[in-house]
């Protein structure tokens, strides 16, 4: 059993007077692989490290399995960890660099031959063993790397932005191959990067941290689907998210969100939600994220009180989807399209926004106001 | 190796020599730093058991006695080293940043002493364990043994030797053995100097220690050492590092790349308080009210040499967003710093105020 229990982890580095993270509570289960994703400097690397034990936890509980940790050395804590600056030792072979770490725990010879072996194998480098780490490409030394986790057959795996020294192509490549691997090993990852993609496409849930707190910790679909707040609709997704300043106003029995430009008939199964929740007649932003902005005529006929005009600024093409950047009233959008029409800078075009998958928030707040649909997400294509 | 490696080497060099170190037989030993001459060959006796040879060599007196003198005056200068070193280091813990610089140029030599791996030009490496977290003997004792072992891993069979109460750990790195430890040397450009080279190495011991010895160190790296008279200063170089170091709030250092920092922590309160007064000329707007996230900002895009793509990639956040924040600091400040000067003194800014909360 491994899981790993976040209870109102805080950290306060010495010196400092504001926490770096903030009343942290995660329950991450056995077998799970979890992904902590936020931009730079919202404290992902720091709770690895306390999870880890190289950093020491100011307050709360961190539990390993059945025990409390906090107190415990980060030997005996039954981790392993593969930072971005991985550790190869380059002038030993990919055997002696595997071996290194059990031999400093004096493990038995032919234990670490047979587990160096093993992991070499679920790596498929059994044939590099021999070489040095010089002589090996870029991919071959992040799965050396891995290995050398590996071969300590931890509870728990903690990996701090593995692939970020790896270019795009390979990126994606281990990626996969970190997936495999979990699937493969059975056991527990925690993962750190800023890449909502890769967060996106890695966890089986995904925790976007920022500021030092938990914005949300969901599946990636949940959280694609139904951000709680502006951050998160905005941190994950590419494009991200359109976000456009209005009102809600009650005209007759009808709810619109209204902004210059703008006006736009809400679905009336949202209607219950927004009036228990006080926003008619106040400030809201509505947010739109660019594949659910479209141009064929089958919705703007379904949706004729969701139809928008925009003025074509910029036609991004991207093979296999056009993004356009537009002006609607005095926002400007991107609008993720069809590449069989043809768009042009300064022409004008319609857009009709779905309206199930509209997200509302509270401007002051900034939080969602109920999720714009049921569980059903949408299939992520980034 | 041995103390005589590194002046031997220089000699044969010099004068187009071959020498063979060798083991000396029981039957022909002479005295020791004694020139012999045996079968029309001059040899040196080392030690008991070591003679240096130089076949085909026949050097005039004036020439032998100028070798020997060098190379028994080198092991002189090595003599009980590692003990000096750690009063010597035991002294520097103490000091700040002015007081090392200016302990810089003292010439104090260390008597240093027969260690084996000494050769020049080299450089000391100080690994500092972060607040031990969990404070038992026992972690104490797999810190001293595990680190060490580390050390060998990256630098090889080299000189180190734990120090002080907090058993910090200093190493030996000659300079003809960077590139090994380097995993990228063919990456760095020789215009790239070895401070790159030394700060990947430095990198890779923060994290080989972190993932093999479990434990969090900063790693800080002396002036590039000529000769034995120089360790001294070497070794204030890599404190002074050090200490700029927890300053900046970094895990490695590399001493000829901390001057900025260093700069700006020797200055006086004057003139620290004239460049903020200063910087708020522009604008008005007093530095505690810029936005939150201009240190960020700054770094980053100083990071990514001024190239607001590849600030963006660095700083995780959208291009347009990263140009919309520039522009809001630049309105905010007066400074824009996607230009060069106005970068510089966002840049000088940013080192003051790091190390204004550090110190805090
Ligand atoms: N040793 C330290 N001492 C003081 N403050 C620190 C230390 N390490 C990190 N911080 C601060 O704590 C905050 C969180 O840092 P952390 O490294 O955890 O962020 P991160 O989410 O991993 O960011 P990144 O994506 O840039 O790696 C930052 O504001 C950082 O400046
Ligand atoms: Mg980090």
């Amino acid at each position: 059993m491994a899981r790993v229990h976040l209870h109102h982890i805080t950290k306060t580095y010495s010196g400092a007077t504001e926490p770096v993270v903030k009343d942290f509570n995660l329950d991450i289960e056995d077998k799970e692989f979890v992904v902590f994703v936020g931009p730079s400097g919202c404290g992902k690397t720091t709770t690895l490290r306390m999870i880890a034990g190289l950093e020491d936890i100011t307050g709360g509980d961190l539990i390993i399995g059945d025990r409390r940790v906090n107190d415990v050395a980060p030997k005996d804590r039954d981790i392993a960890m593969v930072f971005q600056n991985y550790a190869l030792y380059p002038h030993m072979s990919v055997y002696q660099n595997m071996a290194f770490g059990l031999k400093l725990r004096k493990v038995p010879k032919a234990e670490i031959d047979k587990r160096v072996h093993e992991a070499a194998r679920i790596l498929d480098i059994e044939h590099l063993l021999d070489r040095k780490p010089k002589a090996l490409s870029g991919g071959q030394r992040q799965r050396v790397a891995l290995g050398r986790a590996i071969v300590r057959e931890p509870q728990v795996f903690l990996m701090d932005e593995p692939l970020s020294n790896l270019d795009a192509k390979l990126r994606v490549q281990m990626r996969a191959e970190i997936r495999k691997l979990h699937q493969r090993l059975q056991t527990t990852m925690i993962y750190v990067t800023h890449d909502q993609t890769e967060a996106m496409t890695m966890g089986d849930r995904i925790c976007v941290m920022k500021d030092g707190i938990i914005q949300q910790a969901d599946t990636p679909q949940v959280v694609y689907s139904q951000p709680k707040n502006i951050f998160v609709a905005g941190f994950i997704g590419s494009p991200a998210m359109n976000f456009i300043k209005g009102d809600i106003i009650a005209d007759g029995d009808k709810l619109y969100f209204r902004a210059p430009g703008i006006s736009i008939l809400l679905p009336e199964g949202r209607y219950n939600v927004l009036k228990s929740s006080g926003v008619i007649g106040k400030p809201v932003i509505l947010g739109v994220r660019p594949e659910d902005l479209h141009n064929e005529e089958l919705f703007m006929s379904t949706y004729p009180e969701a139809v928008v005009d925009a003025k074509v600024e910029v036609v991004e093409h991207m093979g296999s989807e056009v993004y356009l950047h537009v002006n609607i009233g005095s926002s400007s959008m991107v609008a993720r399209v069809n590449p069989r029409f043809s768009f042009h800078p300064g022409s004008e075009v319609k857009l009709a926004v779905d309206l199930n998958k509209i997200h509302i928030f509270d401007a002051e707040t900034e939080e969602s106001i109920g999720f714009s649909h049921a569980v059903e997400a949408p299939a992520v294509t980034m | 190796m041995g103390w005589w490696t590194e002046p031997l080497r220089r000699w044969t060099e010099a004068l187009a020599i071959e020498s063979v170190v060798e083991y000396a037989p029981a039957t022909s030993r002479s005295a020791i730093g004694q020139w012999a001459n045996e079968n029309l060959e001059w040899y040196i006796q080392i030690d008991e058991a070591t003679r240096v040879r130089f076949p085909g060599w026949h050097p005039t007196d004036a020439m032998r006695d100028a070798l020997l003198w060098t190379l028994f005056n080198s092991r002189g200068a090595q003599a009980g080293l590692a003990d000096a070193l750690e009063l010597d280091y035991r002294a520097l813990l103490d000091k700040d940043v002015g007081e090392l610089v200016r302990e810089m140029s003292v010439a104090a030599p260390i008597q240093a002493g027969s260690c084996e791996f000494w050769s020049y030009p080299g450089y000391l490496f100080l690994v500092r364990r972060k607040g031990a977290l969990v404070d038992t003997d026992e972690a104490e004792n797999a810190f001293a043994q595990m680190i060490p072992d580390v050390l060998r891993a990256v630098l090889g069979e080299g000189w180190h030797r734990v120090l002080g109460e907090r058993q910090d750990v200093i190493a030996y790195l000659p300079a003809s053995k960077v590139d090994e430890a380097v995993l990228d040397a063919a990456d760095f450009a020789d215009a790239e100097c070895m401070t790159k080279r030394l700060e990947s190495v430095a990198k890779l011991l923060v994290s080989a220690i972190a993932e093999d010895a479990y434990h969090d160190v900063m790693v800080s790296v002396s002036r590039r050492i000529e000769q034995p008279r120089q360790l001294y200063a070497g070794l204030v170089s890599a404190v002074l590092a050090a200490r700029l170091q927890r300053l900046d709030n970094v895990r490695t250092a590399v001493y000829g790349d901390t001057l900025l920092s260093m700069f700006s922590a020797l200055a006086t309160q004057d003139a620290v308080d004239a460049f903020w007064q200063g910087l708020g000329e522009r604008c008005q707007v007093p530095v505690d009210a810029w936005p939150e996230d201009w240190l960020e900002i700054v770094r980053g895009v100083i990071s990514a040499n001024l190239n607001i793509s590849e600030a963006a990639r660095i700083l995780y956040v959208h291009r347009n967003t990263l140009i919309h924040k520039i522009d809001r600091l630049e309105q905010i400040t007066g400074y824009d710093v996607r230009n060069v000067t106005d970068a510089m003194i966002l840049y000088f800014a940013a080192l003051l105020k790091t190390q204004q909360i550090a110190l805090n």
